[in-house]
Formats: C-alpha cells, sequence, structure tokens
C-alpha cells in the first residue's frame, strides 16, 4: 500500500494529539499513522452506573471486573502493566511481539494502543519548574505559554494552594478541582494543622491538577464520581488522547490510519519515505511525506531511529524515574466506609522540594483504594486468604496507596540498542541497560525514608515499600537528547539532527526527568514543535 | 522424579475442580459456592492451567480429603509457597466470589463496630494458630 501526505505524525499519544491538533489550528491536516488497537471486548459491558451500584447489583460484573479469561485476577511478580485492569489490558496488546524488549535490569510497558499509554493516563498534570525545564534542555518561556495552550485545549481541574508550584504553576486556564474524596480530605487536613513542621522538613500537599473536567467542556461531560476510572470513560471527563483526535477527524482535519507499524524512514530532496507493516496482515506500507513528526513516545521513536540510520554498536541514553509505592493505612478513616460517590483518581500530591536542592525533589501522588476489588489486597498478607479478607475488609477505607517518584539523570549506565531478534516482525529487539549508580540509589533511599515520616505526619502509616523494578513508572525519555546537533539527538526546536524535516514531539529530547509526572509537558513540547514544522514550508 | 519437577501426567479432572470450588468456597465464606460460581472456578482452571508439582498435587489432594484443613494449609502455604498453586486456586476462588454478585457485603467496606473489633481480634489469633498447625501438617504429609 502507498499513501501520501504532507504532514506525518507517527503514534497517537498525547504528544501525538497536540500536535495534530496544532497542525489543524494552522489549516494543516495532518495523516496520524498509528497500531490502533482498541478495547473490542468490554467497553459496551460496562454499566453507565457507579461502582458501588455496580458491586451491589450487577449479575454479570465479573465479565469486566475478572475478564474473559480471568486476565484480572494478577499473579506473579508485580511489573508494570500486569496491575492493568480487564478493560484497559488492550493498552498492552500485541507489545511482547512487536516490541520485544531484552533486559535484566529495565521492563518497560509501552503500548500499541490508540491514545498510547494514555489511554491508562491517572491523569495528574504538572508543570517543570525553571529550573527543571533547563536541565531538561527545554526553553522555558516558550514552554510556559504551551502548558497554558494545551491546559485549555484538553480542559484541566485544580487549585491554586501548595501543591501549585509542582501542578498548575502559571496555568490560567482551568477548572476548579473536583470534590476530594474521603481519604483525600483527611489528608489534606492533617497536612494543614501541621504545615509548619512538613513545610520545614520540605514536604508540601495539595490537590492535584487533573486533565479532568469538573464542569462540562465541549460536548464531554463533568466528572460523574462514578469511581470508575480504572474501568470505563464514560462520558469523556477524563482527556484521552483519543478525545482531540475524534474530534479532528469528525472536523475532517486529522486523517487517521490504523493498523499501521511504522519502522523506519528515508529522507531525501523529494521528501520522506516512510516504511511500515500492517499490525495484522504484515504487508508493507510506504507512506511518503513532506515533513514528519515522531510521536511514538521515547522507546518507539528511537527504535525508528536508530533502524533508519543504522550504526554499529550504537547505544542510546535512556531516562525513567526511579518509582517506588508504599501501601498506607490511614488511621481517620480506620471503620469509616465512604460508599458515597467519589472521584477515583489519585487527587492529592506531596511533594518533596529540599531547599536548595531545585532539581532533587520528589513526587508522591496519593491515591485511596475502593475502585480496585478487595482480593488483589489479600495476595500480599502472609495469612490466610480467609482471615485475610476479614482483616481487610475492615481496613480498606483506610488504605491509601503513595506512588514515589524519584528525579533521573543521564547516565552511561542507562543505555539503549536495537539487536537482532528473528521472531519479532521487524526483526529487531530493544536491548536495555538501566542500573543507579550507589550515590544515587543512597539518595533514593533517603528520599523514601523522608517520605514515609511526612506520611507519618500525615495521618498515613506506611506498611511496607514495594519497588516494581526500574521501567515501572512507565516515564520514559531521553533516548533522542536536545543537543547541538550531535547524530541521534535533537535541535531545541525538535528537529532531528542530520534531518531537514523529521520532528520528535515526544519526551525522547528530555535531557533530564524531574519526579513529576512529564504527560503535561510532552503535550507542551508537542505542541512547540508542531509549530516549528510548520516554518519553511511552502505549501 | 524430584519434587521440585513439574510432571505434565498430572492433570486434574474438571470433576475434581467442582469439588476444589465447594471446598475452597465454603472455607472462605461459611457456605457453598453457587452453580455460577463453581462453573466460573471450573472455567477460570480450564483456561489457567498451570501444571503442578507431584509435591503441591499430594497436598493438593489431601486437602480435598479433608477439607476442614484447608485454611491451616492456606496459612502454611502463605509464609513458605506464597506463590504456589494452592495459594493461586484460592486467590482466584476469592476474586470469583468477589465478582460474582452474590456476596457483596463479604467483600464491601464496613465500618466500626465492637463486634467487628472482636471479629478481627480473633481472625488474627485464628490465623497464627492455623498457619502453625498448617506447617505441622504439611512436614506430616
Amino acid at each position: 500500500m502507498d499513501l501520501t501526505t504532507e504532514f506525518l505524525i507517527v503514534g497517537s499519544g498525547p504528544s501525538a494529539a497536540m500536535a495534530a491538533l496544532t497542525l489543524a489550528n494552522a489549516g494543516k491536516k495532518a495523516m496520524v499513522a498509528d497500531p490502533g488497537n482498541k478495547d473490542e471486548i468490554y467497553a459496551d459491558k460496562i454499566p453507565k452506573s457507579d461502582f458501588i451500584s455496580i458491586r451491589e447489583k450487577e449479575q454479570n460484573q465479573h465479565e469486566y471486573f475478572l475478564g474473559k479469561n480471568f486476565e484480572g485476577i494478577p499473579w506473579g511478580k508485580i511489573q508494570a502493566g500486569s496491575q492493568l485492569t480487564p478493560p484497559r489490558k488492550f493498552i498492552v496488546r500485541d507489545v511482547e511481539s512487536w516490541l520485544p524488549v531484552i533486559s535484566e535490569t529495565f521492563r518497560p510497558m509501552e503500548s500499541m494502543a490508540q491514545g498510547g499509554l494514555a489511554s491508562g493516563w491517572g491523569t495528574g498534570c504538572h508543570v517543570f519548574s525553571t529550573n527543571e525545564m533547563e536541565e531538561a534542555g527545554m526553553d522555558a518561556t516558550a514552554m510556559q505559554g504551551a502548558y497554558d495552550w494545551v491546559a485549555e485545549q484538553i480542559g484541566i481541574s485544580g487549585e491554586k494552594d501548595d501543591a501549585n508550584p509542582y501542578c498548575l504553576g502559571h496555568i490560567q486556564h482551568f477548572q476548579p478541582a473536583p470534590n476530594l474524596d474521603e481519604n483525600a480530605e483527611a489528608l489534606l487536613k492533617k497536612y494543614r494543622s501541621g504545615r509548619k513542621a512538613l513545610n520545614q522538613m520540605g514536604f508540601y500537599a495539595g490537590k492535584l491538577a487533573l486533565a479532568v473536567l469538573s464542569k462540562p467542556k465541549d460536548g464531554r461531560d463533568a466528572l460523574a464520581y462514578d469511581d470508575l476510572n480504572f474501568w470505563s470513560d464514560h462520558g469523556g471527563s477524563a482527556w484521552r488522547p483519543w478525545v482531540t483526535m475524534k474530534d479532528l477527524e469528525k472536523k475532517n482535519m486529522l486523517d487517521y490510519r490504523g493498523g499501521i507499524f511504522v519502522t523506519k524512514m528515508v529522507e531525501s530532496d523529494q521528501g520522506i519515505k516512510v516504511r511500515a507493516l500492517n499490525t495484522k496482515t504484515f504487508e508493507k506500507i510506504s507512506i511518503t511525506a513532506r515533513k514528519v513528526i515522531l510521536c511514538a513516545g521515547a522507546l518507539g521513536s528511537a527504535r525508528i531511529v536508530m533502524r533508519s540510520f543504522p550504526q554499529e554498536n550504537l547505544e542510546l541514553p535512556l531516562l525513567s524515574n526511579p518509582y517506588c509505592y508504599m501501601p498506607c493505612i490511614q488511621w481517620a478513616r480506620l471503620g469509616k466506609p465512604d460508599m458515597g460517590r467519589k472521584a477515583g483518581f489519585g487527587q492529592t500530591g506531596i511533594f518533596y522540594d529540599p531547599q536548595g536542592d531545585p532539581l532533587n525533589g520528589g513526587m508522591g501522588a496519593m491515591f485511596s483504594y475502593r475502585g480496585l476489588l478487595l482480593f488483589k489486597l489479600l495476595k500480599e498478607a502472609p495469612i490466610p486468604f480467609k482471615e485475610a479478607r476479614i482483616i481487610f475488609q475492615y481496613l480498606q477505607s483506610s488504605f491509601m496507596i503513595a506512588g514515589i517518584h524519584h528525579p533521573v539523570f543521564q547516565s552511561k549506565t542507562r543505555n539503549i540498542s536495537l539487536v537482532p531478534h528473528a521472531q519479532s516482525p521487524t526483526g529487531d529487539a530493544l536491548k536495555a541497560n538501566f542500573t543507579l549508580s550507589e550515590s544515587e540509589q543512597d539518595k533514593n533511599l533517603k528520599r523514601e525514608k523522608l517520605y514515609k515520616k511526612a506520611l507519618g505526619m500525615l495521618g498515613c502509616f506506611p506498611l511496607k515499600t514495594i519497588s516494581p523494578g526500574h521501567g515501572a513508572s512507565i516515564h520514559y525519555a531521553g533516548t533522542l537528547p536536545f543537543g547541538s546537533g550531535q547524530p541521534y539527538s535533537l535541535y531545541s526546536n525538535g528537529l532531528l539532527a542530520g534531518t531537514k524535516n523529521i520532528f520528535v514531539g515526544d519526551g525522547s529530547g528530555f535531557r533530564y526527568l524531574p519526579s513529576k509526572g512529564l504527560t503535561l509537558s510532552l503535550m507542551a513540547n508537542a505542541h512547540l514543535v508542531a509549530k516549528e514544522s510548520l516554518k519553511n514550508y511552502h505549501g | 522424579m524430584p519434587e521440585n519437577i513439574f510432571n505434565p501426567e498430572i492433570q486434574m479432572e474438571h470433576k475434581d475442580w467442582k469439588h476444589e470450588a465447594n471446598v475452597f468456597g465454603k472455607y472462605l465464606t461459611g457456605k457453598l459456592p453457587t452453580n455460577i460460581e463453581v462453573d466460573l472456578y471450573c472455567s477460570a482452571m480450564e483456561k489457567n492451567l498451570t501444571p503442578i508439582s507431584p509435591k503441591e498435587n499430594k497436598l493438593l489432594v489431601w486437602m480435598m480429603k479433608h477439607p476442614s484443613f484447608t485454611g491451616w494449609i492456606d496459612g502454611a502455604n502463605a509464609l513458605q509457597h506464597p506463590e504456589g498453586i494452592i495459594r493461586k486456586k484460592i486467590f482466584i476462588m476469592t476474586a470469583i466470589l468477589e465478582t460474582s454478585g452474590n456476596q457483596n457485603n463479604l467483600f464491601l467496606p464496613v465500618g466500626f463496630s465492637p463486634f467487628y473489633m472482636f471479629r478481627l481480634f480473633v481472625s488474627g489469633i485464628f490465623a497464627v494458630l492455623k498457619t502453625i498447625g498448617g506447617l505441622i501438617i504439611i512436614r506430616w504429609i
């Protein structure tokens, strides 16, 4: 199959959506080439109700809560993706065969889904600070404007409280934060009473900014407080990339092509020839484009670039936030079941911002547990299941999970390369190495200890620390770092060094990753890159 | 054959799964599971066939003949073989019971009451005692 387009965007995640929207606003209709896996089984099965009502009334709830093949019952070692609910499993479908990874130290979660990994995004929105943007290689002034533009497009809700510097920052376009659930309320109440001591330790807590509507917008409903965000996207209150893409398709400002897996590109004076495979038939596809914006994720875009510009013993750098989570008992909520409607998203964040060390902060996102079924908790307890059920049934209303992210810098001990792999359709696999130095591990452990102390002061008793391994943060960046024209780097405008019209709009360029979630920054960067791609374009 | 080698010739029959479902269901909730819950368990076993070691199979066969000791073996396995097949089977049955729509009162959050606090305390004691007993049984079988 041969296709032709002016602007080709590879991928369909949050970066791709913002790139497509930017081009559409400039009157350019982009083609999006994407594998585009969707949920074909569960989307229509989940009733338009709330979690508690479903649990109390629906006789067939096991179909989507456990899955057709009981794939919703996790067993074995915890790794990224294994905790996805059955309606979200499509996010990782086919990844093992198309995107194999060989590594003892790094287990990423990648996606062939329409919407990419953001189809299961927790919707947390964070601006990088000026220091962080400069360290990452971004233009801080341009990014400020881009953040606000993205917020206006997708709809963000939040509050200017103590968490503001780490969430909304200078963003002006936002809706009021959703109502807090009772766990989040209790946490912030405790924070307010102990604020001085926590701030002195470097901890600041507040409401997270979320890509979730608290008021209707552009035909999307406001948050329904149905506590089903791990299972469905009824009403569209949570922004997903396909929300923007479907809107553009309706306006005839996007040509979305699913079932396409891009493998490599060749640029010449006649344009860019993009090679791809049909994901169902493996038929070869050729796309000719004037400009290409790679938005396949830092790992996906790196694969395409390494295939397109092969070099012996080529290694590219790799960034991924080290991550752990701490299940906690929140004393104030013991024996106080919350059976009302609730948001279900993680609504509060605890940010560690040590004075004089702005690049070494931490982020703790706090989640209450109700919408994820009790049985999953029981496996962690070294006691008989019968007694575990009785004990955890009482404790579950007090459970909070603190997800702690650490910052990460470039290092020679963190890299990727392509190696031959006969079983994959592309003939190659990604080999990854990811190790932290002793001093980095030490810093992270100290940070985690401080978090445990802060959690204690916030009325949460951490039960244990679970480290699911590198790659589990699902934050990846830095494979084609911003530079000054060296091979396998990006210019600050996103142009791939050595090319005239190949841009990279995802996080591949970020030279450093702060502890905060990066999705909002990916989108802001993609908007700027797409704007740059419009320059020198003579129609 | 060494005890830690999975023997592919050990196959569980379908009628064994029904009996397992009844034993595990009764153990977890105090009452026999419904036909739907039993069918779901059998379907889960069919779709998640995992080879079982001769040692664990011997233990499972003994449990099925002595169902009142299920909790004891479960407790011991929680310490010694938390990722074993028997624990996995009971875990799957727990998941089925939670989402079958019949036993929500056993899984949805509950509030404070003196009776429940007493029940928690007693459950804790039983958990410890069963585990100790289970460790002895496993050594003996």
